[in-house]
Protein backbone atom coordinates (compact mmCIF):
# COMPACT_ATOMS: atom_id res chain seq x y z
CA UNK A 1 0.00 0.00 0.00
CA UNK A 2 2.85 2.43 0.91
CA UNK A 3 4.62 1.60 -2.37
CA UNK A 4 1.44 2.36 -4.35
CA UNK A 5 0.92 5.64 -2.49
CA UNK A 6 4.56 6.57 -3.16
CA UNK A 7 4.14 5.88 -6.89
CA UNK A 8 0.91 7.90 -6.94
CA UNK A 9 2.62 10.88 -5.35
CA UNK A 10 5.54 10.58 -7.76
CA UNK A 11 3.10 10.54 -10.68
CA UNK A 12 1.31 13.57 -9.25
CA UNK A 13 4.58 15.52 -8.96
CA UNK A 14 5.65 14.44 -12.45
CA UNK A 15 2.34 15.74 -13.82
CA UNK A 16 2.70 19.01 -11.93
CA UNK A 17 6.28 19.43 -13.23
CA UNK A 18 5.20 18.68 -16.82
CA UNK A 19 2.37 21.21 -16.64
CA UNK A 20 4.69 23.88 -15.15
CA UNK A 21 7.31 23.31 -17.87
CA UNK A 22 4.58 23.39 -20.53
CA UNK A 23 3.38 26.77 -19.21
CA UNK A 24 6.94 28.13 -19.33
CA UNK A 25 7.47 26.86 -22.90
CA UNK A 26 4.15 28.33 -24.03
CA UNK A 27 5.01 31.79 -22.72
CA UNK A 28 8.56 31.52 -24.05
CA UNK A 29 7.31 30.50 -27.54
CA UNK A 30 7.37 33.23 -30.18
CA UNK A 31 4.24 35.34 -30.64
CA UNK A 32 2.22 34.78 -33.78
CA UNK A 33 2.38 37.88 -36.06
CA UNK A 34 -1.33 38.56 -36.62
CA UNK A 35 -3.04 37.10 -33.56
CA UNK A 36 -0.30 38.17 -31.14
CA UNK A 37 -0.71 37.11 -27.46
CA UNK A 38 -4.15 35.49 -27.74
CA UNK A 39 -2.74 32.83 -30.11
CA UNK A 40 -1.08 31.21 -27.08
CA UNK A 41 -4.47 29.78 -26.12
CA UNK A 42 -3.82 27.42 -29.07
CA UNK A 43 -1.37 25.22 -27.17
CA UNK A 44 -3.81 24.05 -24.48
CA UNK A 45 -6.88 24.38 -26.71
CA UNK A 46 -5.50 21.82 -29.19
CA UNK A 47 -4.05 19.62 -26.43
CA UNK A 48 -7.47 19.55 -24.71
CA UNK A 49 -9.17 18.66 -28.00
CA UNK A 50 -6.84 15.72 -28.67
CA UNK A 51 -7.06 14.44 -25.09
CA UNK A 52 -10.86 14.81 -25.12
CA UNK A 53 -11.10 12.70 -28.26
CA UNK A 54 -8.60 10.20 -26.88
CA UNK A 55 -10.67 9.91 -23.68
CA UNK A 56 -13.76 9.10 -25.79
CA UNK A 57 -11.73 6.53 -27.73
CA UNK A 58 -10.90 4.89 -24.38
CA UNK A 59 -14.66 4.88 -23.60
CA UNK A 60 -15.28 3.18 -26.97
CA UNK A 61 -12.64 0.47 -26.44
CA UNK A 62 -13.59 -0.20 -22.82
CA UNK A 63 -17.30 -0.33 -23.72
CA UNK A 64 -16.57 -3.06 -26.28
CA UNK A 65 -14.39 -4.91 -23.76
CA UNK A 66 -17.15 -4.71 -21.16
CA UNK A 67 -19.79 -6.14 -23.53
CA UNK A 68 -17.44 -8.96 -24.53
CA UNK A 69 -16.03 -9.88 -21.09
CA UNK A 70 -18.75 -8.53 -18.69
CA UNK A 71 -15.90 -7.49 -16.35
CA UNK A 72 -16.80 -4.47 -14.22
CA UNK A 73 -13.34 -2.91 -14.47
CA UNK A 74 -13.96 -2.00 -18.15
CA UNK A 75 -17.18 -0.24 -17.21
CA UNK A 76 -15.33 1.70 -14.48
CA UNK A 77 -12.59 2.87 -16.86
CA UNK A 78 -15.19 3.74 -19.52
CA UNK A 79 -17.26 6.05 -17.37
CA UNK A 80 -14.31 7.67 -15.60
CA UNK A 81 -12.78 8.37 -19.02
CA UNK A 82 -16.11 9.75 -20.28
CA UNK A 83 -16.19 12.25 -17.41
CA UNK A 84 -12.64 13.35 -18.22
CA UNK A 85 -13.48 13.62 -21.91
CA UNK A 86 -16.31 16.00 -21.03
CA UNK A 87 -13.95 18.09 -18.85
CA UNK A 88 -11.33 18.43 -21.59
CA UNK A 89 -13.94 19.08 -24.27
CA UNK A 90 -15.42 21.81 -22.04
CA UNK A 91 -11.98 23.44 -22.07
CA UNK A 92 -12.04 23.29 -25.89
CA UNK A 93 -15.55 24.75 -26.17
CA UNK A 94 -14.80 27.63 -23.80
CA UNK A 95 -11.24 28.52 -24.89
CA UNK A 96 -12.19 28.31 -28.57
CA UNK A 97 -14.69 31.21 -28.42
CA UNK A 98 -12.37 33.17 -26.09
CA UNK A 99 -9.68 32.87 -28.77
CA UNK A 100 -12.15 33.46 -31.61
CA UNK A 101 -13.73 36.66 -30.28
CA UNK A 102 -10.76 39.02 -30.79
CA UNK A 103 -9.68 37.26 -34.02
CA UNK A 104 -12.90 36.42 -35.87
CA UNK A 105 -14.95 39.19 -34.24
CA UNK A 106 -17.50 36.62 -33.06
CA UNK A 107 -17.77 34.13 -30.19
CA UNK A 108 -19.22 31.31 -32.28
CA UNK A 109 -19.99 30.18 -35.81
CA UNK A 110 -21.76 27.03 -36.95
CA UNK A 111 -18.51 25.90 -38.58
CA UNK A 112 -18.33 22.12 -39.11
CA UNK A 113 -15.54 21.61 -36.55
CA UNK A 114 -17.22 23.67 -33.85
CA UNK A 115 -20.66 22.16 -34.46
CA UNK A 116 -19.49 18.53 -34.41
CA UNK A 117 -17.42 19.20 -31.27
CA UNK A 118 -20.49 20.64 -29.53
CA UNK A 119 -22.52 17.55 -30.58
CA UNK A 120 -19.74 15.32 -29.21
CA UNK A 121 -19.86 17.17 -25.88
CA UNK A 122 -23.66 16.74 -25.64
CA UNK A 123 -23.37 13.05 -26.51
CA UNK A 124 -20.99 12.33 -23.66
CA UNK A 125 -23.00 14.46 -21.22
CA UNK A 126 -25.93 12.26 -22.24
CA UNK A 127 -23.76 9.18 -21.57
CA UNK A 128 -23.48 10.32 -17.95
CA UNK A 129 -27.23 10.96 -17.75
CA UNK A 130 -27.99 7.49 -19.18
CA UNK A 131 -25.84 5.93 -16.46
CA UNK A 132 -27.35 8.06 -13.70
CA UNK A 133 -30.91 7.18 -14.76
CA UNK A 134 -30.46 3.42 -14.41
CA UNK A 135 -30.43 1.86 -10.95
CA UNK A 136 -29.61 -1.76 -11.68
CA UNK A 137 -25.82 -2.20 -11.99
CA UNK A 138 -25.57 -4.69 -14.84
CA UNK A 139 -28.25 -2.94 -16.91
CA UNK A 140 -26.57 0.44 -16.31
CA UNK A 141 -23.18 -0.86 -17.45
CA UNK A 142 -24.66 -2.58 -20.52
CA UNK A 143 -26.75 0.41 -21.71
CA UNK A 144 -23.83 2.77 -21.07
CA UNK A 145 -21.48 0.49 -23.04
CA UNK A 146 -23.83 0.46 -26.04
CA UNK A 147 -24.23 4.24 -25.80
CA UNK A 148 -20.43 4.65 -25.47
CA UNK A 149 -19.89 2.66 -28.68
CA UNK A 150 -22.56 4.52 -30.68
CA UNK A 151 -21.54 7.98 -29.41
CA UNK A 152 -18.00 7.40 -30.67
CA UNK A 153 -19.32 7.72 -34.25
CA UNK A 154 -19.06 11.52 -33.86
CA UNK A 155 -15.41 11.52 -32.75
CA UNK A 156 -13.77 10.71 -36.13
CA UNK A 157 -16.16 13.21 -37.73
CA UNK A 158 -14.85 15.91 -35.35
CA UNK A 159 -11.25 14.91 -36.05
CA UNK A 160 -11.56 14.73 -39.83
CA UNK A 161 -14.08 17.57 -40.24
CA UNK A 162 -11.46 20.16 -41.23
CA UNK A 163 -9.85 17.66 -43.60
CA UNK A 164 -13.02 16.42 -45.33
CA UNK A 165 -14.90 19.72 -45.61
CA UNK A 166 -13.85 23.31 -46.19
CA UNK A 167 -14.13 24.76 -42.72
CA UNK A 168 -15.62 28.27 -42.76
CA UNK A 169 -13.50 29.76 -40.02
CA UNK A 170 -11.66 27.13 -38.01
CA UNK A 171 -7.95 26.81 -38.92
CA UNK A 172 -6.75 23.68 -40.70
CA UNK A 173 -5.13 20.60 -39.17
CA UNK A 174 -1.92 21.10 -37.21
CA UNK A 175 -0.65 17.66 -38.21
CA UNK A 176 -1.54 16.26 -41.64
CA UNK A 177 0.01 14.33 -44.54
CA UNK A 178 1.63 17.63 -45.55
CA UNK A 179 3.56 17.78 -42.26
CA UNK A 180 3.26 19.92 -39.12
CA UNK A 181 1.70 23.31 -39.79
CA UNK A 182 3.61 25.07 -37.06
CA UNK A 183 6.67 27.33 -36.93
CA UNK A 184 9.71 25.31 -35.70
CA UNK A 185 10.09 27.54 -32.63
CA UNK A 186 6.50 26.75 -31.58
CA UNK A 187 6.85 22.96 -31.80
CA UNK A 188 8.45 22.34 -28.36
CA UNK A 189 5.64 24.23 -26.57
CA UNK A 190 2.99 22.43 -28.64
CA UNK A 191 4.30 18.91 -28.09
CA UNK A 192 5.11 19.51 -24.44
CA UNK A 193 1.60 20.87 -23.81
CA UNK A 194 0.19 17.73 -25.39
CA UNK A 195 2.47 15.54 -23.23
CA UNK A 196 1.56 17.49 -20.07
CA UNK A 197 -2.18 17.18 -20.72
CA UNK A 198 -1.77 13.48 -21.50
CA UNK A 199 -0.12 13.01 -18.10
CA UNK A 200 -2.90 15.07 -16.49
CA UNK A 201 -5.56 12.87 -18.10
CA UNK A 202 -3.77 9.69 -16.94
CA UNK A 203 -3.36 11.11 -13.41
CA UNK A 204 -7.06 11.98 -13.16
CA UNK A 205 -8.04 8.63 -14.68
CA UNK A 206 -5.95 6.63 -12.19
CA UNK A 207 -7.36 8.58 -9.24
CA UNK A 208 -10.95 8.26 -10.46
CA UNK A 209 -10.58 4.53 -11.11
CA UNK A 210 -9.10 4.09 -7.62
CA UNK A 211 -12.13 5.87 -6.11
CA UNK A 212 -14.53 3.63 -8.06
CA UNK A 213 -12.65 0.50 -6.96
CA UNK A 214 -13.05 1.64 -3.31
CA UNK A 215 -16.78 2.22 -3.97
CA UNK A 216 -17.06 -1.31 -5.40
CA UNK A 217 -15.30 -2.63 -2.27
CA UNK A 218 -17.82 -0.78 -0.05
CA UNK A 219 -20.70 -2.29 -2.02
CA UNK A 220 -19.20 -5.76 -1.74
CA UNK A 221 -18.81 -5.40 2.05
CA UNK A 222 -22.40 -4.10 2.42
CA UNK A 223 -23.76 -6.94 0.24
CA UNK A 224 -21.81 -9.39 2.40
CA UNK A 225 -23.20 -7.91 5.63
CA UNK A 226 -26.77 -8.02 4.32
CA UNK A 227 -26.75 -11.43 2.72
CA UNK B 1 -4.42 45.86 -20.60
CA UNK B 2 -4.35 45.13 -24.33
CA UNK B 3 -7.58 43.42 -25.50
CA UNK B 4 -5.81 40.29 -26.80
CA UNK B 5 -3.84 39.98 -23.56
CA UNK B 6 -7.12 40.22 -21.63
CA UNK B 7 -8.65 37.34 -23.65
CA UNK B 8 -5.49 35.26 -23.13
CA UNK B 9 -5.72 35.89 -19.38
CA UNK B 10 -9.41 34.89 -19.30
CA UNK B 11 -8.71 31.74 -21.33
CA UNK B 12 -5.90 30.55 -19.09
CA UNK B 13 -7.79 31.46 -15.91
CA UNK B 14 -10.68 29.27 -17.07
CA UNK B 15 -8.41 26.31 -17.94
CA UNK B 16 -6.58 26.27 -14.61
CA UNK B 17 -9.70 27.06 -12.55
CA UNK B 18 -11.49 24.07 -14.10
CA UNK B 19 -8.50 21.76 -13.55
CA UNK B 20 -8.12 22.99 -9.97
CA UNK B 21 -11.86 22.54 -9.32
CA UNK B 22 -11.77 18.98 -10.71
CA UNK B 23 -8.69 18.12 -8.60
CA UNK B 24 -10.48 19.35 -5.45
CA UNK B 25 -13.58 17.40 -6.46
CA UNK B 26 -11.51 14.21 -6.76
CA UNK B 27 -9.86 14.92 -3.38
CA UNK B 28 -13.28 15.31 -1.74
CA UNK B 29 -14.69 12.16 -3.40
CA UNK B 30 -11.62 10.15 -2.40
CA UNK B 31 -11.65 11.22 1.25
CA UNK B 32 -15.43 10.58 1.55
CA UNK B 33 -15.14 7.11 0.07
CA UNK B 34 -12.00 6.27 2.06
CA UNK B 35 -13.75 7.36 5.30
CA UNK B 36 -16.82 5.24 4.51
CA UNK B 37 -14.65 2.23 3.70
CA UNK B 38 -12.66 2.65 6.92
CA UNK B 39 -15.86 2.86 9.00
CA UNK B 40 -17.29 -0.24 7.33
CA UNK B 41 -14.08 -2.20 7.91
CA UNK B 42 -14.04 -1.15 11.58
CA UNK B 43 -17.70 -2.11 11.92
CA UNK B 44 -16.96 -5.48 10.31
CA UNK B 45 -14.01 -6.09 12.64
CA UNK B 46 -16.16 -5.14 15.61
CA UNK B 47 -18.77 -7.73 14.62
CA UNK B 48 -16.22 -10.56 14.18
Amino acid sequence: MTKTKGLEQLFAWLTFAAVTIAMYLVFDAPMEKTMKEVQKIFYFHVASAWIGMFAFFVVFVCSILYLVTKQGKWDIIAYTSAELGVIFTTIVLVTGPIWARPIWGTWWTWDIRLTTTLIMWFLYLAYGKVRASLGEEEKRARYAAVFGILAFADVPIVFFAIRWWNAMMHPGAVISTKGIALAPAMKPAFFFSLAAFTLLYLYFLLRSVKIEIMRAEIKAIKDNLLG
Amino acid sequence: MDQKMFFLFVGYTFIWALIFWYTLRLDKRQSQVAEELELLKKSLNGKL
